[in-house]
């Protein structure tokens, strides 16, 4: 056997034995979480193909067919001006996952850059950022959403904006408070002492260590936006209408003759809303499971 | 020691097995120990981590959570009275009243959130029936027994406030208030300083002396175990591997990983320039070879070691070995 | 202490305080003196042994001297440099020549890292070796050299028991090719039957490759064992400092003669020794040690001299430091008996 053929083989099973490799393994064996994200996907995937290759566009009314319950022309029926209700469901999809994607990635940008600045510089900076951050913790929630949104108006983007503006810090206390302590891990001691360089350290060592908690949390806060923009659309903070998204749509549903009567308007959104927060939350459970039954999130 | 045979053990175990079933694995934690306790003696376990030293003492009143933990058979006898049989109010009688322990760690034994006297209190008023006022006093008496200074002080402070080994006195203020037939002491000293456990040793003595009662002691330092115990048996794998009185042990140790144990620590007396070593590590309980768990590190084993499990045989009188090549019957 | 040897290190009045912060602003409000003035030498190529209870701040002077944790006062001469005057690009030079090897061999490594990673990083990062092809094979010598199957290098650290892991933090810190290696209770953490492993490895090291130690530990017998000089610390001073025979033999200081005496003995005919000495009470705070002599406070023989008057550093034979006011009468008072 050369060297370098052993090198090879060695390279293998580091590979085979690595860290992501177990925790895939450890969430292969969980079926629920497995189910969660097979229904996501699906979810997620009818959200993008249904309103390409329907035939009905999202605002294109047929007052002929108004108000109608599921026929085979309309699979989930029509709203009271005729839209096409099923192409609606899933064009709101679109919003609702595109904000709960969006809100996500920008609150996880700025906590974990904050969060990791202030969890390894420590000091003067970390107090700063914790003190920023208490005070972003301290806004009455509705009361800045109402009052941003009569200064720039109720668009998608205001609403990405507020929300991920709003839920930074949570995420950069999770990650100060993992750097803190890995920092006083013997292995980074050693790193130290082996005058392993800072950018090495934070990118070789602590990043990947802290990456765990970051994908856990990037699904559990998946839920929690949809939720937050729904509940937020049906009081009408959220997106306005005419563009659907799930907590929109139900909101056609705020009065008692059409919840009595016409469930096709409400039962639908409803049924996505529960599942993908549903499957967002076991998904993210099983995930924590994987990576570390006893963290903390 | 032949003294001690005739008269009737205060403690037996028989055979006893506890087992660990996870993820479809079964880890033979303790397999088959078998030991007498008698009145006022201090039996020393000692062993390497993994061994079944701790599992062993913490089966005797139950402690071991089930699942994942199993007693899959064998009696634990004090006073006649099967520990295994009885109910779990029994048995809650029994914990703190006739065998108390003392853990290694003071800092967590003790509830951060009570006054040290009333985490002795408690103990006296649950098994004695005690009023508030007597357990009060008694507590007083048991700190001052352990030597705490201004006991009328400490029994109202909590534990915070004390040092480490101040904490592992009041745990053995604690484990003795009720005066037990059997105090099992795991790793009491492993967490202290020399000079403290020196102290703390030093008062085990003294309180075994007056109080009269048998003590099990854990630890996996040789030289404590020669500094306290009178017989000592010795672990490995969850097996008793060597039991004999403590001279024995230490000037005749028969089973080979006695005497690698022996002979590999440093001796203060002599120096030499390189130590003695029991080689490879110690083993995975999961997944032990056919026949001697101590095989592959051991300097004298044979054929017969591979295939079968040797009996723990009586070589002499109150020496007990588990091994095919050193425990045959000396004539 | 001969003199013919070259110090390789010098410790010259090294003092670590930690502040105490209190108070609505955090503002300081103490010092924890956990290293309070300590000078020793060590010789090139022999092994220190530092002992002492915890606290008593052996661990901090390990790691202050590798600036791994800022000094507040004093300097630490290798080779004839101060480090702590250096910059840190020159310091990242001398970061190859200083090593240090931890306690719990579970928290000094990095669970995501497979072990050729672990021990081949610095190679890389101090260009020990040219490319990655050059590390491996480095690696695998390193491994082998320290026990270990170098086939095992892609396995993480979980699939090690503690002393492979102990072992491979030795491999670690040996890739960049140090002079002189911290052990820091190296050994304390592992099975008695894997310590003396360990101890011989690193033994066996020492010789093979010249290094030089210092060896923390809390255990007596397994500092006689492989140490050359030994210091004892007490509530961050050195209370006694020599040579291991003058330590363990000829000992002066009260305080060595209670440690010597509360290790249990490994002979249980040697049981209830009449002369053990059991100190009395707890270790004083560090941050408000008591006056005088910080031992008096434990001291059996202390006198009133001793809680006003801090001892002076006497030399009661060459090389043998002790600080005690009373040294060279108990050194004479030994020396008669025998």
């Amino acid at each position: 056997m050369t060297t370098l053929d052993r090198n090879e083989i060695i390279k293998q099973s580091a590979k085979k034995d690595s860290y992501w490799r177990g925790v895939w393994r450890r969430l292969k064996r969980n079926r629920l979480a497995i189910v969660s994200a097979i229904i996501l996907i699906i979810i997620a995937l009818a959200c993008i193909l249904v309103p390409m290759f329907s035939k009905y566009s999202v605002s294109a009314t047929d007052v002929a067919a108004a108000d109608s319950p599921p026929t085979a022309e309309h699979l989930l029926g029509t709203d009271n001006i005729g839209r096409d209700l099923l192409v609606r469901l899933f064009y709101g999809g679109r919003i609702s996952l595109g904000v709960a994607i969006s809100v996500t990635a920008l609150e996880c940008v700025i906590g974990i850059v904050l969060g990791a600045v202030s969890g390894f510089f420590g000091g003067i900076v970390d107090t700063i950022i914790m003190r920023i951050s208490e005070v972003f913790m301290c806004f009455p929630f509705l009361m800045i959403c109402i009052t941003l949104q009569s200064i720039f108006g109720t668009s998608v983007k205001v609403l990405i904006f507020i929300l991920s503006i709003l839920s930074w810090p949570s995420i950069a206390r999770i990650i100060r408070g993992q750097i803190l302590s890995l920092r006083e891990m013997d292995y980074m001691e050693a790193c130290r002492a082996l005058g392993i360089s800072n950018f090495r350290q934070i990118f070789k060592h602590l990043f990947p260590n802290v990456l765990a908690y970051v994908i856990v949390y990037v699904t559990l806060s998946m839920a929690s936006v949809i939720l937050t923009e729904t509940s937020l659309s049906f009081l009408g903070l959220g997106v306005s209408p005419p563009t659907p998204t799930w907590g929109n749509l139900i909101q056609a549903a705020r009065n008692l003759l059409i919840l009595k009567s016409k469930w096709w308007y409400w039962v639908p959104p409803g049924t996505m809303i529960f599942l993908s927060i549903l499957c967002f939350n076991i998904l993210g459970d099983g995930l924590r499971d994987a990576i570390d039954p006893k963290m903390q999130l | 020691m032949t003294e001690m045979n005739e008269r009737k053990p205060l403690l037996e175990v028989k055979n006893l097995k506890t087992y660990f079933h996870s993820n479809g694995n079964t880890v033979k934690a303790v397999d088959d120990v078998s030991f007498e306790v008698y009145q006022g003696e201090t039996l020393g376990i000692v062993g390497e981590s993994g061994c079944g030293k701790s599992i062993t003492c913490m089966s005797l009143a139950r402690l071991v959570e089930t699942p994942p933990g199993k007693y899959e058979g064998g009696e634990i006898l004090l006073e006649g009275e099967d520990m295994l049989k009885i109910s779990d109010a029994r048995m809650r009688e029994i914990r703190g009243n006739k065998i108390s322990y003392i853990f290694q760690e003071p800092m967590t034994s003790l509830n951060p959130v009570f006054r040290i006297g009333m985490q002795i209190e408690e103990v006296l008023m649950l098994h004695q029936g005690l009023s508030k006022e007597e357990a009060h006093a008694r507590a007083i008496e048991a700190l001052d027994m352990v030597r705490i200074p201004n006991p009328e002080r400490i029994v109202n402070e909590y534990p915070f406030a004390l040092s480490g080994g101040m904490r592992q006195r009041v745990m053995i203020a604690m484990a003795l208030a009720c005066s037990p037939k059997i105090l099992v002491a795991d790793e009491p000293t492993t967490a202290l300083d020399v000079t403290i456990q020196a102290q703390v040793l030093d008062l085990m003595n003294d309180l075994k002396k007056k109080i009269d009662t048998s003590i099990l002691f854990i630890t996996h330092d040789l030289s404590v175990i020669a500094e306290m115990a009178d017989r000592v048996m010795v672990m490995y794998a969850g097996k008793v591997v060597e039991l004999a009185d403590v001279e024995t042990i230490f000037g005749n140790p028969l089973h080979p990983y006695t005497r690698g144990l022996i002979s590999s620590r440093p001796d203060m007396s002599t120096s030499s320039t390189r130590l003695n070593v029991i080689p490879g590590n110690v083993p995975d309980l999961s997944d032990l070879p056919v026949g001697c768990a101590f095989q592959s590190r051991c300097g004298v084993v044979c054929d017969k070691c591979r295939q079968g499990t040797a009996e723990l045989v009586e070589v002499e009188p109150g020496h007990f070995v588990r091994c095919f090549v050193t425990g045959g019957k000396k004539e | 202490m001969t003199t013919e040897d070259k110090n390789l290190i010098e410790v010259r009045h090294l003092k670590k305080y930690f502040p105490i912060k209190g108070g609505v602003f955090s503002r300081k409000i103490g010092d924890v003196k956990a290293v309070d003035d300590v000078s020793f030498n060590i010789r090139k190529g022999k092994v220190m042994g530092l002992v002492g209870e915890s606290g008593c701040g052996k661990s901090t002077t390990g790691r202050t001297m590798l600036k791994l944790l800022d000094p507040t006062a004093g300097e630490m001469v290798y080779d004839g440099v101060d480090i702590y005057k250096l910059s840190n690009a020159e310091l990242k030079k001398y970061r190859t020549k200083m090593q240090i090897v931890f306690q719990d061999p579970y928290s000094s490594l990095n669970p995501r890292l497979p072990v050729y990673d672990i021990i081949g990083e610095a190679m890389l990062e101090h260009k020990v070796v040219a490319n990655r092809e050059e590390m491996m094979n480095r690696v695998f010598e390193l491994m082998d050299k320290c026990g270990l199957f170098p086939e095992q290098a892609g396995r993480y650290p979980h699939q090690f028991s503690g002393g492979q892991r102990q072992r491979i933090c030795i491999a670690r810190a040996l890739a960049v090719n140090p002079e002189f290696v911290v052990c820091d209770e190296a050994v304390s953490a592992l099975d008695v039957s894997i310590q003396s492993q360990i101890i011989n490895l690193l033994k066996d090291l020492q010789e093979d490759m010249g290094l030089t130690y210092l060896f923390i530990s809390h255990d007596l017998s397994v500092v006689k064992f492989i140490s050359d000089d030994v210091g004892v610390m007490y509530l961050g001073e050195i209370v006694e400092i020599g040579s291991k025979e003058q330590i363990f033999t000829h000992f002066a200081h009260p305080y060595t003669e209670a440690l010597l005496s509360a290790a249990p003995s490994f002979d249980p005919t040697k049981r209830n020794n009449a002369n053990r000495i059991i100190l009395q009470g707890d270790l004083p705070s560090p941050s408000n040690p008591p006056s005088g002599c910080r031992f008096h406070t434990r001291c059996p023989f202390a006198t009133d001299k001793c809680s006003q008057e801090v001892p002076p550093n006497v030399e009661i034979e060459s090389g043998h430091f002790v600080r005690c006011h009373y040294a060279m009468e108990r050194a004479e008072k030994r020396t008669s008996k025998q």
